[in-house]
């Protein structure tokens, strides 16, 4: 580190420690113990004790205050890390305003902490009681579907994934055998009934007033049960915890690793929702509208394969994905594809990766054909919500273009150019007074390049280009499919600066008509 | 205010004993185990027990002598004290051999060259609720026993900075050894470590003061010595282990004088620095009262914000919050 950057991180650390102390903090030069005025509810003031102390992150992230007297009865529930320390921002809190570096709000900070642990945090819907409990330290991760497990109470059988430490909670339930009663029971004096091995113990713990701290916490909501599944965890047969809680009108699960003790041993697990609805949350706010939409896309190569994929993770399930040429090992460097498909037709190699992600509903067809007529052209356009031409094939975009101009059907042409220096977009048909941007004129000399053998000549585009292309095609196809309509025929981007103008520098060029475009650097 | 509280613990890390801590443990432990390994001392009921600077956390670096206070506990009032010696003298040189074992008026110093340090194994026999330790022989060449409490002292300390606290913390122990590692750095001999202690005793003892920082209570300690120190030059520093006894000291009235003088300067500096508003004029305020230890390193360390002659470095502007990040907030990845 720098002298001057370590002189301004002292200068801080010093700048807060000085303040706090001119507002009655005692310093010990590692803590700084103060009083902090605070209103209980019932009305009277009190005045709690803080202990403060700079840590390193400082002042990137806030101090550490942790609790030495509260003043008065106070029971200490949500907001809390398991060492005691206060959360007094979260860590998504904006870091250049750094409220912490003002010792007034820092010391307000606490005080509206005191204030709502002392009404019990109204509204908060915080669902994060894993870090209540000590984190269990294992490798991976408990994956459960939600909508499958919701539904099921009690013991439930677990698989153990091929990923080191990943665990899967089945939709599969086990039932303890009824032990025998009265007589019987007494003159055959059975064993207590043991369980298999890995099952997890799923129930449902209503709204939660404070934290899963320990097993008397979940002895408490159990019941009557709780003896049982304490006495299989201690056989080594329940290993896992899956608890549903609520909190305000959020809902939530908190997976807990359980070992033998007593009582039992509680550590958190970060768990996952592996079900449709988690999986597809993060798709784009468009999902729903495009999962409706009939999308054929021409070529299947570099550009097309990932508009393939990311229209297919955008929400569009109806994909009709048609290509020649059957995937190289040297395609894969820039093909979505990974090489053990290398072989097979292009567009079933797509189909096949789209199809790994298992997100349903699916209507993907491949097809290993090409675009060489008129007829087929008009066919596809017609059968479609929108074509996506990213053929590279000049004949074949040119028949897909005059098509979209002849009946009016959307289609969106996407390509690289220049060796990736320009990636280039252009919907059909033209509306009302648009244009499209004039064609780029091509690189006076381009050395070819060839595989060994004979084949077409391989462009020398690397795979960023290509993505960048890919993603000018979605963002007009997105447009188109979901009727926004904002924005203009040709979306064109320049990734390298190029000798002539106006590809001359990194920018943005969007047709406003077909003589005039908009530059944005 | 500058209290620079960082920058003391940093100081008082540069007064701690170090390694001489575990060599000290180690050589007590072996002179103790000496003792109670001679029979004619078992007999005596030997417990040696670990006193001085070092038994109350309050030495400084380096330490260069360890105390062993060797209690006999069955001893009677017929043991003379140059009986007793002659004990600890048979059983040091039978444990440690006659290079490592030297006979003082009223101790045995066992030397611990590898640690370059010694041990004072001084006899002690019952006397009430206190003991009794040889005392220098007088004009006719004739031992005798002078009562003492060394124990009593380290309970005192330990009461003291139990209940004088800094951020939860005993704050006492850490201002005796600025105390002292000021003593160091401004008077040249006498009076020495244990008499400043003492001093810093009856400032908590009788100034009761409450402050929130080390700079704060090393102030008022200093304010009370500059204050009482001719006093007791003229009258003697009271014993707070023996009611009526007072301190000896081998200072002379003109090391008195001359510690007078410089704890004055002392003390007016102390409040000249914590009285700074600006942190790097402080600090260098108090660099110059805490001098340098006894590795000739300057105890108190510049903060990394501010030049070595007190003025504030330009390049160390204050990072307020963080630098905004260029796309601003809202971002992912």
């Amino acid at each position: 580190m720098s002298g001057a950057a370590r002189a301004a991180l002292a200068a801080a650390r010093a700048a807060l420690r000085r303040d706090l102390a001119a507002r009655g903090f005692a310093d010990d030069g590692e803590v700084l113990r103060g009083p902090v005025k605070w209103r209980t509810p019932e009305g009277p003031d009190a005045t709690a004790v803080v202990d403060i102390t700079v840590p390193d992150r400082y002042p990137f992230g806030p101090p550490v205050v942790r609790l030495t007297d509260t003043g008065v009865l106070l029971d200490v529930t949500f907001h809390r890390e398991l060492d005691g320390a206060l959360c007094l921002w979260d860590t998504d809190e904006p870091v250049p305003d750094g409220p912490w570096t003002d010792p007034d709000l820092l010391l307000r900070r606490i005080v509206g902490w005191l204030e709502n642990t002392a009404v019990g945090w109204p509204g908060d819907e915080d669902c994060d009681l894993e870090r209540y409990l000590p984190a269990s330290g294992q490798p991976g991760i408990v994956l459960y579907d939600h909508d499958a497990i919701r539904p099921l109470q009690g013991y439930l059988r677990t698989q153990a994934m091929q990923n080191p430490g990943v665990v899967t909670v089945l939709a599969s339930t086990w039932s303890p055998p009824t032990r025998p009663t009265g007589n019987r029971a007494a003159k055959g004096r059975k064993p207590a009934p043991s369980a298999p091995r890995h099952l997890a113990y799923a129930v449902d713990l209503g709204p939660r007033q404070f934290p899963v701290r320990d097993w008397d916490d979940i002895a408490a909501a159990l019941g009557d049960h709780a003896t049982e599944l304490r006495r299989f965890i201690n056989q080594g047969s329940v290993e896992l915890l899956l608890l549903w809680y609520r909190r305000g009108q959020r809902k939530a699960v908190l997976a807990v690793a359980v070992q033998p003790g007593h009582p039992p041993v509680l550590k958190a697990r970060e768990a996952a929702d592996t079900s449709l609805a988690a999986r597809t949350l993060r798709a784009g706010t468009s999902a729903t509208d495009l999962a409706r939409q009939q999308v054929a896309i021409i070529g299947c190569g570099a550009v097309g394969s990932y508009v393939a994929d990311l229209l297919y993770r955008e929400g569009v399930r109806h994909l009709n994905l048609i290509d020649g040429q059957l995937l190289r090992p040297g395609n894969v460097i820039r093909h979505l594809a990974p090489p053990r498909l290398a072989g097979l037709p292009k567009a079933d190699a797509v189909k096949q990766v789209l199809l790994s992600y298992e997100l349903g509903g699916d209507h993907i067809q491949a097809k290993q054909s090409k675009i060489e007529t008129p007829g087929q052209a008009l066919e596809i356009l017609d059968s479609s919500d929108l074509v996506i031409d990213a053929t590279a094939d000049q004949r074949a975009t040119a028949m897909l273009c005059w098509a979209a101009t002849t009946t009016g059907r959307p289609m969106v042409t996407a390509c690289v150019q220049r060796e990736g220096g320009i990636a280039r977009a252009d919907r059909f048909p033209l509306r009302c007074e648009e244009g499209h941007l004039p064609p780029v004129p091509e690189a006076p000399y381009l050395a070819l390049v060839r595989e060994r053998g004979c084949g077409d000549a391989v462009s020398l585009t690397p795979p960023s280009a290509v993505m960048a292309a890919a993603e000018l095609a979605v963002e007009l196809a997105r447009d188109e499919l979901t009727l926004s309509r904002s924005l203009p025929a040709t979306v064109l981007r320049v990734l390298c600066p190029q000798p002539d103008a106006p590809y001359d520098k990194l920018c943005m060029l969007a047709a406003r008509t077909s003589t005039e475009f908009e530059t944005t650097s | 205010m500058a209290t620079l509280p960082s920058y003391f613990t940093q100081a008082l890390s540069r007064i701690e004993p170090g390694p001489d801590a575990d060599n000290a443990k180690k050589s007590h432990a072996e002179v103790s185990a000496a003792l109670k390994a001679a029979a004619p001392l078992a007999r005596l009921g030997v417990k040696p027990v670990l006193i001085g600077s070092y038994a109350r956390e309050v030495s400084t670096r380096r330490v260069k002598d360890v105390d062993v206070f060797g209690r006999l506990q069955d001893a009677d009032q017929d043991l003379r004290p140059g009986r007793a010696i002659d004990l600890f003298e048979d059983a040091l040189t039978g444990s440690f051999g006659h290079q490592r074992v030297e006979r003082q008026a009223r101790s045995i110093k066992v030397s611990f060259n590898e640690y370059d340090l010694s041990v004072d194994a001084v006899p002690a026999r019952p006397k009430g609720n206190h003991w009794e330790i040889p005392k220098k022989t007088d004009q006719d060449n004739r031992a005798s026993w002078i009562e003492t409490n060394p124990t009593r002292l380290t309970e005192l300390s330990t009461e003291t900075n139990k209940k004088y606290t800094l951020s939860g913390k005993g704050i006492y122990v850490p201002v005796v050894k600025l105390v002292r590692q000021v003593r160091r750095a401004w008077i040249s001999d006498q009076p020495g470590g244990l008499f400043f202690e003492i001093l810093t005793y009856w400032a908590f003892n009788d100034g009761k003061p409450r402050e929130i920082s080390h700079a704060g209570y090393l102030v008022a300690v200093l304010d009370y010595i500059e204050k009482e120190l001719p006093v007791v030059a003229e009258d003697g520093l009271r014993d707070p282990t023996l009611a009526g006894k007072v301190i000896e000291t081998r200072a002379t009235e003109r090391d008195f004088s001359d510690a007078i003088r410089e704890m004055t300067k002392a003390a007016r500096l102390a409040r000249t620095a914590l009285a700074e508003d600006d942190d790097c004029r402080a600090a260098l305020a108090w660099q110059r009262l805490l001098g340098k230890n006894t590795e000739g390193e300057t105890v108190f360390p510049i903060p990394e914000y501010c030049n070595p002659d007190g003025t504030r470095n330009s390049n160390s502007a204050t990072i307020k919050g963080a630098v905004t990040a260029p796309a601003g907030s809202g971002r992912y990845a």
